[in-house]
């Protein structure tokens, strides 16, 4: 069963800056992946920089919203992206040669399949 | 500015959240202040940090670290696409999901459209499906 995963570009001040030479056509042969006989397309979300992030929570009833510089974040959220892959080896694979791997870091996190919800799914597309 | 806007939630834990128990999590209230407007594009939870891995190429070698504490002092535990007319609004349907209690909610504009793909409606499709499997 295919899994899949939540994939995180963020920065990172010590990595190389973009390079269009190298980066471009690394950006150039993600974005025309096409992955399993169903074909992911690349979807990557790009999220705006830290000056227009809130952080919000609610305590005590209260709620909270607080805006930069969100000190417990070294680094920021370049963008999200939703992917499918066989396992982790292979998601690891390949976003090993999306760009962001060299001029950032890309965090990989399996998304919970509910036990229950699995089961439903696989009644349903019996 | 009038077009409605996209934002990525993303819900981490906070040391100073309240704990989480089953009676107190609503979310189902909350989904239903969202579904039925067109407010969700596509929500997940996300398994625990020793489950994550973290991908950078420096100088043409692959590393891959597990579990990326250092990175991240707190985790994440779930993400939503929701359309938005502004930001405000973004924060304010994010300060309703149970997660702005148990941890915390980050909200982050995207820029432009969503990005549309297969996967992302696949993954609706099959979520619905469940919903109407459960129901």
């Amino acid at each position: 069963m295919k899994q899949r995963f939540l994939v995180l570009h963020v920065t990172d001040a010590a990595a190389p800056d973009w390079d269009d030479a190298i980066d471009q056509p690394a950006m150039d042969a993600w974005l025309a992946l096409r992955v399993g006989p169903d074909g992911w397309e690349p979807n990557g979300q790009r999220v705006t920089d830290r000056a227009s992030a809130r952080d919000v929570s609610v305590r005590d009833g209260e709620v909270i919203v607080s805006d930069a510089p969100f000190p417990e974040f070294k680094e920021w959220f370049m963008g999200s992206e939703w992917i499918e892959a066989d396992d982790m080896d292979h998601a690891v694979a390949l976003l090993a040669k999306h760009p962001s791997a060299r001029f950032g870091r890309v965090v990989i996190i399996p998304a919970y399949e509910d036990p229950a919800n699995a089961e439903a799914t696989r009644k349903e597309t019996a | 500015m009038t077009d409605i806007q996209q934002y990525l939630l993303l819900f981490t834990d906070a040391p100073d959240g309240e704990p989480y128990s089953r009676e107190a999590d609503d979310i189902a209230d909350w989904l239903a202040s969202t579904d039925p407007f067109g407010i969700r594009i596509i929500g997940e939870r996300l398994t625990p940090r020793e489950d994550a891995r973290l991908v950078t190429k420096r100088a043409g070698e692959v590393f891959v670290t597990d579990a990326p504490v250092a990175e991240f002092k707190e985790w994440f535990a779930g993400f939503d696409l929701i359309n938005a007319p502004d930001l405000d609004t973004a924060v304010e349907i994010g300060s309703r999901h149970p997660c702005a209690r148990f941890g915390r909610v980050l909200v982050l504009p995207l820029m432009g459209a969503v990005q549309s793909s297969r996967l992302l409606e696949a993954t609706i499709a099959s979520r619905q499906a469940q919903a109407a499997a459960t129901a």
